[in-house]
C-alpha cells in the first residue's frame, strides 16, 4: 500500500529546511522499524509551508511477533505461577519449561497499520529536533511554527485521526501555493499530489527548486553577458523561501557604485538576499539578481526590490562616509573599551601584545591597526567585513598598501581549506595572532574539552600548522610561544608556568590528526616521537618517512630494523673494533655507516629528508650481506659482542631520523 | 481602487477599522518615549495572564540611535508602529493579517510576499518570541510574532503580536521613494500635507539633539531616579507606574547609547539593569 503524508504548517525557517528532511524521515523509518513494519525506501519532500512523507509500498500490518516472557522458577510456590499465569493470560499446559524456569511464549498478533498510524505521526511529531521551536493555542507539543493541516492518505484513502500534539484532526487534503493557487487539494495518490501541487503552482522537492534557481540565474545574466557569484549558502536559503521559484534581475543604482565590490555584495546578501553579478572582467557589476514566490513584474516588484536596495545602500553609504571621516588609527583608543577576555584584558592590550611581539616595524604598523576596524559603522552592521574594512580604510587614508592588505590577510587562513597568505606581513600577523589566543587561554586554563572549543583553539592550532607549512622553510615554534609569554608578562598577566608546554603539546596533538589524513598513524607518532620543535621539519621528516616506506627498499629495511632491535633488546653495546671483524660483510657494512652516517646528518641538519631518506635506504644490501653471510651470536664471544656493537651503530643511524621501532609491520 | 491615492491616515483609519470589526479595542499610543508598540503596557502587560484580550492600535516609536538627520530615505529616529496583539492566537493569523493588507489597498498578485524567520526578542524587557519579519518586494513591512515569554514569564496562551511598519507600508502602497515624500492626507496640489511637512525639521533637530547635545550627566541621572523610582513603587505592588519608570529608563538608555558614552561591556549591564525592572514590574503583576 502507498503511503502520503504531508504536514502543512506556517513558514518554516529557510535554514532549517534540509535537516529538517533529514530528521523528519529518520524519525518515520525508526518508527516503521520499532513496529515491524515492512516497508520500501521513504522518502521525504520539504518546501517553505510542507514536510511530505512519501511510502510506496508499506505493508497494511505490522508483522506478527513471538514475545518470550520468563515466569516463576519451577518449583516456586503455587502463588507466583498463578500471578504469571495471569499476567500472561496462559494456562499452566501453554507453558514451556526451560533452564528451571517457566516460559510464556505469546504470539503478538500485527496490528493494521491504519491503528498504528496516530502513535507513529504523534511520536515523530513529538521527537522532531528542531533547532527551536514553539508553543501554540490548541497543541499539545512543540513545533517549528504553527502546523495547520495534516494530509494521511494511505491505499488513496483518508485516515482519519486525532494528532494531540498538534491538536487538530488529519484529511485527505491539502492546499496549493499560498498566493498563486491556494485552493484545496484531494489527495488520492502521491503521484497524482506531486502533479497537483505542481498545478498549483508548487514544486516540492527542494533540490529541484534548487537547480531550477541556479540554472535560472545562468540564463539570465548569460542572456546579458553577465556571471552571478555562487553562492551555495544564499541558494539554499532563497530555495527555502519559495513554493516555486520565479527569477530576476535588478538594477543597482549608478550613483552607489563607488561603495567597495564586498560592502555591495555584503549588503546585498546579508540583508536583501540578492546574489551579487558580474561583468565578464569579474567587477561588480550593477545589477542583482533575486527570487521571487510570484512571477515578477518589472513595474511593481522589481521596481520595489530595487527601491530596498536603494534604501539599504544609502546607509551603506552613510557608515562608508561617516567611517572615512575619523582617521583609521585614531580609533586604537576604542579599543580599550573591548574585552578580549576579562583574565586576558582589552582588546587593546591584546594589540599591544601583537605589537610586542612583532619582529619588524612593518609588522608592528600592521598590528597596531589590525582591530581598528571592529569600530567602524560598517563592521558594525556587517561582522563579516572585519578585516576587509580594515584594509580599505587604511588604504584610503594612505596606509602603505603591503601594510592595509595584511589587515585583511592576517584573517586567513580562516579554516582547513582557506588559503594561507602568500605576503610575509600577513602571514607573521596571522600566526601571532593565533599564538597569543593559544598561550592567553591556555595560560589561564581555558583549553578545549571534547565538543566545547568557544573561542576557536583548534582552529588557531590548525591555522599555525598551516602557515608554517605554507611558508615552508625551518621555524622555530618554542620561539614565537615564548615571546608571546612576555608579551604578557609585560602586561603582569598570570600565565600558568608550564603554558608553553602545554601549547606545544597541544599543537602536536593537531599536528598528529592533521598528519594522519595523509599517512598510516604509526608513521606519525614515529615522527612526534620528540617533543615539538619545528612544525615545518617535523611534516618533512613524516612525508621522506612514508615515501620509504611506500618502496620495497624501505620496507624490507625496516624488517632488517626489527631484527635488529630483537638481537639487541636487553644488550649493552659499544664501540665496534674493526680488529674483531671476520668477514667482508662486517667490513662493508661498517665502512658504508661510517661514511653514511655523517652525510646523514649533514642532510638533516639541512632539512633535506629525502636525500637522507636516501642514503638510509642505500644502506639495504650492506645490512642484507650482513645477515646473510655471518651469524651474529657467534661462539667467539668477542667476534659476537663487535656484531652486536655494528649492529648498534646502524640502530642509532637509522633512530637519528625517525624512532622506528614506532613503526607497524 | 486606486492604491496611489490611500493616504497615509487613510491607511491607519482602515487598519483601525478592520482590527476594530474582527473585535479588538481600539487604544491609543501610550505617551511616553517608547522603542517600540511592544513596550505599550497594553501589549507587554496584558500579554501575560490567562485572560483573553484583543488590541490595536499605533504606537510612535522612538530610536534614537537611528536619527539620519532627515537625511535618509527610510532611516528615522521617530516612527509609527501600528500594533495589534491578539491572546489567545486564532486559528488563522496569518490570513487574516494578509487579508488586512488588501484592506489598505494591497494587490497580493502583484507583490512578492514572504514571511522570512526573524526570532524576536527584547532582551531589555525579558520577552521572547518566534515569527517572521513579512517581506513585500524585498522590504520588511511588518515583524510577525508568537510570544512565547514577557518579562521572563511564558505567555500562556500565547498570543500572536502584528507590528506594522506604518511608513514602510505607505511606501509602497503610494509608490514614493522616501518616507518623507508620503502623502499624509490624502489631498494634492496646494493642499497636500507629505511625511517631510509634518517631521523633516524634527528629524533634523531631534538627530542634532540625540546624537551631540543630550546633557550626557543629566541622562545618567535620570536614569539612576528612574530605576530607584521603579523599584521603590514596586515595593507598594504599584506595577503600572512602576513599568512606567522602566519605561523611561529603557529610552534614556537608548539616548546614552546614541551619544556614544556606553562601551560594549557596559551596554550589557545597562541592559541588564533595564531588564531586572521590566522582570520585576511583570512578575508583580502576575503576582
Amino acid at each position: 500500500m502507498e503511503l502520503c503524508i504531508e504536514i502543512f504548517m506556517e513558514e518554516i525557517p529557510a535554514r532549517m529546511q534540509r535537516q529538517a528532511k533529514i530528521d523528519l524521515l529518520q524519525l518515520f523509518i525508526n518508527e516503521f522499524e520499532r513496529l515491524k513494519l515492512k516497508c520500501s525506501a521513504p522518502e521525504v519532500f520539504v518546501g517553505p509551508r510542507r514536510l511530505s512523507l512519501h511510502v510506496e509500498n508499506i505493508a497494511a500490518a505490522s508483522e506478527t511477533v513471538l514475545e518470550e516472557k520468563r515466569g516463576p522458577k519451577i518449583g516456586a510456590p503455587d502463588a507466583a505461577l498463578q500471578g504469571f499465569l495471569k499476567s500472561s493470560g496462559l494456562s499452566e499446559n501453554e507453558l514451556t519449561q526451560e533452564n528451571g524456569y517457566w516460559f510464556a511464549k505469546i504470539n503478538i498478533p500485527g496490528k493494521p497499520l491504519q491503528e498504528l498510524l496516530p502513535n507513529i505521526l504523534d511520536k515523530v511529531l513529538r521527537n522532531m529536533p528542531w533547532p527551536t521551536s514553539m508553543r501554540w493555542p490548541g497543541a499539545g507539543h512543540t513545533w517549528v511554527r504553527p502546523i495547520r493541516n495534516i494530509c494521511c492518505v494511505l491505499g488513496g484513502k483518508s485516515v482519519v485521526f486525532d494528532v494531540p500534539a498538534a491538536g487538530i484532526k488529519t484529511n485527505n487534503y491539502t492546499f496549493g501555493h499560498r498566493f498563486l493557487n491556494s485552493a484545496q487539494i484531494t489527495v488520492t495518490s502521491f503521484a497524482q499530489y506531486r502533479q497537483s501541487l505542481i498545478d498549483a503552482n508548487v514544486m516540492l522537492d527542494f533540490e529541484e527548486r534548487r537547480s531550477v534557481i541556479e540554472a535560472e540565474l545562468h540564463k539570465i545574466c548569460q542572456a546579458n553577458k553577465l556571471t552571478f557569484v555562487v553562492d551555495e549558502t544564499l541558494l539554499d536559503e532563497v530555495t527555502g523561501l519559495v513554493e516555486y521559484p520565479f527569477v530576476g534581475l535588478g538594477q543597482i543604482d549608478a550613483k552607489f557604485m563607488h561603495l567597495p565590490g564586498a560592502v555591495l555584495s555584503t549588503s546585498m546578501r546579508v540583508h536583501q538576499k540578492y546574489f551579487t553579478i558580474l561583468n565578464s572582467k569579474g567587477e561588480n557589476a550593477p545589477f542583482f539578481g533575486f527570487v521571487a514566490n510570484v512571477p515578477i513584474n518589472a513595474d511593481c516588484m522589481t521596481a520595489g526590490y530595487e527601491r530596498v536596495l536603494r534604501a539599504r545602500l544609502s546607509d551603506a553609504a552613510f557608515f562608508y562616509e561617516q567611517d572615512l571621516k575619523l582617521s583609521f588609527e585614531s580609533r586604537l583608543d576604542g579599543l580599550k573599551n573591548i574585552i578580549f577576555h576579562a583574565d586576558l584584558g582589552s582588546v587593546y592590550q591584546k594589540v599591544q601584545r601583537l605589537e610586542f611581539c612583532a619582529p619588524n616595524s612593518s609588522v608592528q604598523q600592521a598590528a597596531r591597526l589590525c582591530k581598528c576596524d571592529l569600530l567602524t559603522n560598517m563592521v558594525g552592521e556587517f561582522p563579516d567585513l572585519q578585516g576587509i574594512m580594515g584594509e580599505i580604510y587604511a588604504k584610503a587614508q594612505g596606509t602603505p598598501p603591503e601594510i592595509a592588505t595584511a589587515l585583511k590577510g592576517y584573517y586567513q587562513p580562516q579554516g582547513a581549506n582557506d588559503p594561507c597568505p602568500n605576503d610575509d606581513i600577513s602571514w607573521t600577523l596571522s600566526l601571532l595572532d593565533k599564538v597569543d589566543n593559544l598561550i592567553g587561554f591556555f595560560g589561564i586554563g581555558m583549553k578545549p574539552s571534547g565538543s566545547k572549543d568557544p573561542y576557536g583553539l583548534r582552529r588557531s592550532a590548525l591555522g599555525i600548522i598551516r602557515l608554517m607549512l605554507h611558508k615552508s622553510g625551518s621555524n622555530s615554534l618554542r620561539g614565537w610561544l615564548e615571546k608571546s609569554v612576555q608579551s604578557y608578562q609585560q602586561q603582569s598577566v598570570t600565565l600558568k608556568l608550564d603554558v608553553v608546554e602545554m601549547v606545544t603539546a597541544f599543537i602536536t596533538e593537531r599536528l598528529s590528526a592533521f598528519l594522519k589524513t595523509e599517512m598510516p598513524a604509526d608513521h606519525v607518532y614515529a615522527v612526534l616521537d620528540k617533543p615539538l620543535e619545528d612544525i615545518w621539519a617535523t611534516v618533512e621528516r613524516a612525508r621522506a618517512l612514508k615515501y620509504l616506506l611506500q618502496n620495497e627498499a624501505g620496507v624490507s629495511l625496516l624488517s632488517a630494523y626489527r631484527r635488529v632491535v630483537g638481537i639487541l633488546k636487553g644488550i649493552q653495546v659499544g664501540e665496534v673494533n674493526q680488529q674483531f671483524f671476520v668477514h667482508d660483510v662486517e667490513r662493508t657494512l661498517c665502512s658504508s655507516l661510517t661514511q653514511a652516517t655523517p652525510k646523514i646528518d649533514e642532510h638533516l641538519k639541512n632539512f633535506a629528508y629525502k636525500e637522507a631518506m636516501t642514503l638510509i635506504a642505500n644502506l639495504k644490501p650492506a645490512i642484507d650481506n650482513f645477515f646473510d653471510h655471518v651469524k651474529v651470536m657467534d661462539d667467539d664471544l668477542q667476534i659476537q659482542q663487535n656484531r652486536l656493537n655494528l649492529l648498534g651503530m646502524l640502530q642509532s643511524t637509522l633512530n637519528t631520523f625517525a624512532n622506528f621501532s614506532k613503526l607497524e609491520g | 481602487m486606486n492604491t496611489q491615492k490611500i493616504s497615509f491616515q487613510e491607511i491607519i483609519l482602515r487598519l483601525q477599522q478592520y482590527w476594530a470589526n474582527y473585535g479588538c479595542v481600539i487604544l491609543q499610543p501610550y505617551d511616553l518615549e517608547v522603542g517600540a508598540g511592544t513596550s505599550h503596557p497594553a501589549t507587554l502587560i496584558r500579554a501575560l495572564g490567562p485572560k483573553s484580550w484583543n488590541t490595536a492600535y499605533v504606537q510612535p516609536c522612538r530610536r534614537p540611535n537611528d536619527g539620519r538627520y532627515g537625511e535618509n530615505p527610510n532611516r528615522t529616529q521617530l516612527y509609527y508602529q501600528f500594533q495589534v496583539l491578539l491572546k489567545p492566537c486564532p486559528a488563522n493569523p496569518q490570513e487574516l493579517y494578509l487579508e488586512s493588507l488588501k484592506a489598505i489597498g494591497f494587490d497580493l498578485s502583484r507583490h512578492d510576499m514572504r514571511f522570512v524567520e526573524d526570532d524576536w526578542e527584547n532582551p531589555s524587557l525579558g520577552a521572547a518570541g518566534l515569527g517572521w519579519e513579512v517581506w513585500c518586494d524585498g522590504m520588511e513591512i511588518t515583524q510577525y510574532t508568537y510570544f512565547q515569554q514577557v518579562g521572563g514569564i511564558a505567555c500562556d496562551p500565547v498570543p500572536v503580536e502584528l507590528t506594522y511598519g506604518l511608513e514602510r507600508i505607505a511606501t509602497i502602497v503610494q509608490g514614493v521613494e522616501s518616507h518623507f515624500d508620503i502623502n499624509w492626507n490624502g489631498k494634492s496640489g496646494d493642499e497636500a500635507i507629505t511625511y517631510r511637512d509634518v517631521f523633516l525639521r524634527s528629524e533634523q533637530e531631534f538627530s542634532a539633539y540625540n546624537f551631540e547635545h543630550a546633557d550626557v550627566e543629566m541622562l545618567l541621572r535620570h536614569f539612576n531616579d528612574a530605576e530607584k523610582e521603579c523599584l521603590s513603587l514596586l515595593e507598594l505592588k504599584l506595577v503600572l507606574p512602576s513599568y512606567e519608570q522602566c519605561l523611561k529608563a529603557n529610552h534614556l538608555f537608548n539616548m546614552l547609547n546614541a551619544r556614544g558614552v556606553i562601551s560594549v561591556t557596559e551596554r550589557a549591564a545597562y541592559m541588564g539593569r533595564v531588564r531586572h525592572l521590566a522582570k520585576s514590574a511583570c512578575e508583580t503583576w502576575i503576582g
